[in-house]
């Protein structure tokens, strides 16, 4: 009873939430945050709200932030900061991409879609450009949300369930359908699992990529089922080998007709089943109700949210703490982050400044807090660089999280990819290799052709500088606005600026930043701290210093 | 530790390599780049005689198909479940009268009529895990626990062959992302996709010189970070010399593992130090149009296995290889309707190289004999392990894989 009347009135805080009459606005959320308190209120001392804090989550439950970003979260409240991250809009922003969705949507099907088994792959590459411009779209729309909305937990979960319910245009071969799939995943991002879970299996681009699309009564295929389970709802360890064979009968008929799901019945295998210890003629919607119904569930979901926004593995306690408030939440993904938002062991020590920034977040980040424009083809083939290529996840598992983003190449492709963003490093040459270039290249021509044959992000990165992009960046004056001036108050500023956590003042990490400032400034001829800025060269030295500030290993935390 | 005293009868020159190792890649961020081709020169001096054994693990990712790699053509129990994506019998090039290759491993033929392939049948473990990532993990760690236990399997070898040299990258993935087989607590390990771009631009090794100096902050992940930066800034310059400089004898195949080997063979014959070379060979889960896309993965395997053993045979170094073939786990017996397999149980592991004795070893598991369809393991993959751990690379197996497992005999020549 009384978790049902909980989730009702969140439920209702979320409709009042959206009504357009402000008032009744921010009531509405008031409700929300005391529901969200009462639970918690037991053992939580309150969280100190200061810079340290306020940027903590800004850093993990948005895209990170400016100075002055962090100041206005402190000045707003922790309250309101949270629930500034959960905006009223009735409607989610829908990006102009979407009119795609008007178009009749066999344009792109017989082409990109063949049914026959070449078609899938040679397809992909003959018709790359038809492809991949939808998704290009796209994504210069997302990122740039990122970049820049008023939403960006939803652009952030989205970027989750993208690494959960994973589909890769690889294997879907259809960018009209990863984009649907994708718009799906951000409609529901903050709501109900139940919705997700149920839903994304119907979207094409699921069907297809674990060839649910193709599973049918005689001979079942399993993909889907399994993965159901273990990557999507479960985990591995919580269901047996027969469930999975029984459940991939539940789902038989699932399948999709122009771009639409579809069940159908002649495929359908209407026999009786046993999954997850119930039996009867279940069918695929039975077998997603029995997944949502395991208390495996909300721990599976639990422990996998607190990894990611906490950085490293929750201990049980606090999974099954969160998993007991998800289940007495009907599964509802906003009011978790709201709890874990407030909660005062988000904020705790070994949870600040200790994350990996996964590539997407850190490039966004950067962009951010340099006040850059970079275009979104730019950033998506910079993550491509650094291992996260959005829409080619690795696997169906998504993207391994922490450390496994840092390896020796990584960590050179993040200085470089920084470099690329402050127009100081150039692809072409990065490419080239021109050190040890010159000799192979002489008298090896094979070894040549073979460096230009693997695909990748920085070829399409050396196009975009071809094309002559330059980042506008003005990081000198706006030093100067902030009466950074001297080396160690620039280096200061520029640390606080640029980096995502703060570093202690006896870390030394201000100091060599200092240093290199000072090192530039009078290789340049500038005697003068105090010139520095208004100097001709000033504004190339600040984005120098800047690239080293990018390139520590500071900066690939959030 | 008897072995460890011993080590350097058995590899006299070793030590060579290991001292000028330990100087370039613990001191070169110090000394600076002259120091580094002195050091690299002085070590390619002393160790020129005797290249060190090493070994190059190949992961086929994402479950292959035994049966389709080595098919059982007089099988009709195999034809009968393999009615979509089933060899015909006449497709299959015999090894004897019961199994024969694949139709596309023309090299991997070649290599067994020259006595230099060894196929270890009915691979597995007990209780098998049909998850991807689960059995990644076993097979990873050699563990049934998986991460859990720790360390990956070669993480845990590092540190009983090289105790001392760290620093030194013994262990070298060629791809975008480290198999958690090379996972290592203590030992460096260099990773990287492709060598031209495998450097800083723009002064960022300064910056890195710089990030990778600062005071230990136990437990912190900006230690490991710094730990990471260290061996990036210490492999860089090597590395893209090493691949630079290299002048492969025969043309690599173009796709990514074509390349990746020949990125491979490039580092090992180097004299970088390296005793593990990793490369995954992706997109083996075949769960629907399993004809064309495994066609196309054996294509393209033995293209470049092929390409590799012709590139480094008869050379000092390349002759101490030996190539791991593995997968974490065989497809289920019976195909589905999507001409394709799901995840099954136990399929065959490959020794390849120079120093193998070819042969089959193991047991072809029976297609009479199936559990809920999956072919029963005949032989438990850590054998294997045992005897390139044992006869090849002369490290008691139980050091490494936590208890002794008996090695399959007669692999090595």
């Amino acid at each position: 009873m009384s978790i049902r009347s909980l989730s009702l009135s969140w439920r209702a805080s979320a409709c009042l939430a959206f009504a357009s009459v402000p008032v009744l606005a921010s009531s509405a959320c008031e409700v929300g945050a005391v529901a969200a308190s009462t639970t918690t209120s037991a053992q939580a001392p309150l969280v100190e709200w200061n810079r340290r804090n306020a940027e903590h989550l800004l850093n993990r439950a948005a895209f990170g932030a400016t100075d002055a970003e962090v100041d206005a979260a402190v000045a707003r409240g922790m309250a309101a900061s949270i629930e500034a991250l959960f905006p009223a809009d009735a409607k989610v922003p829908q990006p102009e991409i979407l009119g795609l969705r008007d178009l009749p949507l066999d344009l792109e099907r017989p082409e990109t879609r063949l049914r026959n088994v070449e078609g899938r792959r040679e397809g992909l590459s003959r018709l790359q450009p038809d492809l991949i411009s939808p998704l290009n779209m796209w994504g210069d729309w997302w990122i740039e949300r990122m970049r820049q909305s008023e939403d960006p937990l939803r652009e952030r979960m989205t970027i989750f369930w993208h690494g959960h319910f994973v589909s890769s245009v690889k294997e879907v071969g259809n960018a009209h359908e990863m984009i649907e799939q994708l718009a799906f995943l951000r409609d529901n991002a903050l709501g109900d699992f139940e919705t997700l879970l149920r839903g994304v299996g119907r979207t094409p681009a699921m069907l297809a990529y674990l060839n649910n699309d193709e599973n049918v009564k005689e001979h079942p295929n399993e993909n889907w089922a399994r993965e159901l389970f273990e990557l999507f709802s479960l985990g591995d360890g919580n269901y047996t080998e027969d469930d999975i064979k029984q459940a991939a009968r539940a789902f038989t008929g699932w399948t999709d007709k122009e771009g639409r799901f579809l069940f159908d019945r002649i495929v359908h295998d209407f026999g009786a089943k046993q999954v997850l210890g119930r039996a009867g003629a279940l069918d695929g919607d039975m077998v997603v109700d029995l997944a949502l119904e395991q208390e495996a569930c909300a721990r599976f979901m639990a422990a996998k949210l607190l990894h990611h926004f906490e950085g490293a593995p929750a201990s049980i306690e606090r999974v099954e703490e969160y998993a007991a408030f998800l289940r007495a939440n009907d599964l509802h993904i906003g009011a978790f982050l709201r709890r874990l938002f407030a909660d005062p062991a988000f904020y705790r020590d070994e949870v600040v400044g200790r994350r990996v920034a996964p590539p997407i977040e850190w490039l966004v980040g950067n962009a951010r807090r340099l006040d850059l424009s970079a275009p979104g083809q730019m950033v998506l083939n910079m993550g491509d660089v650094l291992g996260q290529r959005l829409f080619w996840p690795p696997s169906v598992k998504g993207w391994e999280p922490d450390m496994a983003w840092i390896t020796t190449a990584t960590m050179m492709y993040r200085s470089n990819m920084a470099g690329i963003m402050l127009g100081l490093v150039s692809v072409q040459g990065l490419i080239r290799d021109a050190e040890f270039d010159e000799r192979s290249m002489g008298d090896e021509p094979m070894m040549a052709a073979a460096k230009k044959s693997r695909s990748n992000g920085l070829n399409q990165l050396a196009y975009i500088q071809d094309t002559g992009w330059k980042p506008e960046l003005s990081l000198a004056s706006r030093a100067k606005a902030a009466l950074a001036v001297g080396d160690a108050r620039l280096a200061a500023w520029l640390c606080g600026e640029l980096l995502a956590i703060e570093v202690p003042l006896d870390s030394g990490v201000r100091g060599s930043v200092a240093a290199f400032l000072a090192r530039e400034r009078r290789e340049a001829g500038i005697e003068m701290e105090t010139q520095l800025l208004a100097h001709p060269e000033g504004e190339a030295i600040v984005r120098r210093a800047a690239h080293f500030v990018l390139s520590l290993p500071e900066s690939q935390l959030n | 530790m008897d072995h460890l005293h011993q080590a350097p009868k058995h590899r006299p020159d070793r030590r060579g390599v290991i001292v000028g190792g330990a100087t370039i890649f613990g001191g070169m961020w110090l000394l600076g780049r002259s120091a580094l081709a002195r050091s690299t020169r002085a070590a390619v001096e002393q160790a020129k005689d005797a290249p060190p054994k090493a070994l190059l693990l190949l992961e086929l990712s994402g479950g292959n198909d035994g049966l389709s790699c080595i098919v059982p053509w007089a099988d009709d129990l195999y034809h009968g479940a393999r009615g979509r994506v089933g060899h015909k019998a006449e497709t299959v090039k015999k090894i004897d009268d019961y199994r024969g290759f694949h139709f596309a491993l023309a090299n991997m033929q070649s290599q067994w009529n020259e006595g230099k392939l060894a196929i270890v049948e009915g691979c597995g473990y007990d209780n098998p895990n049909h998850s991807h990532f689960t059995s990644q993990d076993i097979w990873h760690t050699a563990r049934h626990t998986g991460r859990a236990s720790g360390d990956g399997w070669i993480g845990r070898l590092m540190a009983e062959m090289h105790p001392q040299d760290k620093e030194v990258p013994h262990m070298v993935h060629v791809g975008q992302s480290l198999p958690y087989s090379l996972k290592s607590g203590s030992h460096a390990v260099v990773c990287l996709d492709q060598p031209p771009p495998y450097r800083w631009a723009a002064g960022g090794e300064d910056i890195a010189r710089e990030g990778g100096m600062r005071r230990p902050e136990p437990g912190h992940p900006l230690e490991q970070i710094r730990s990471v930066v260290r061996n990036a800034q210490a492999s860089s310059s090597a590395i893209r010399r090493a691949a630079a400089e290299y002048k492969p004898r025969v043309e690599y195949p173009k796709h990514d593992l074509g390349q990746d080997m020949q990125t491979a063979a490039a580092l090992l014959q180097s004299r970088l130090g390296v005793t593990v070379m990793s490369v995954t060979h992706n997109g083996y889960d075949t769960h629907a149009n399993q004809v064309y896309r495994h066609d196309k993965l054996m294509q393209e395997l033995d293209g470049a296995l092929g390409a590799f053993l012709a590139d480094v045979r008869g050379t000092p170094s390349g002759d101490n290889i030996a190539i791991l073939v593995f997968s974490e786990f065989g497809r289920r017996v019976p195909d589905n309707a999507s001409m394709g397999t799901d995840h099954g149980t136990a399929g065959p592991m490959f020794l390849l190289g120079s120093p193998v004795k070819g042969g089959l070893h193991g047991k072809h598991p029976s297609l009479a004999d199936l559990v809920d369809g999956d072919l029963k393991h005949t032989t438990d993959f850590r054998r294997v392990y045992a005897s390139v751990l044992d006869g090849w690379l002369g490290v008691p197996n139980e050091r490494v894989l936590g208890a002794r497992h008996e090695p399959i005999a007669g692999v090595w020549a």
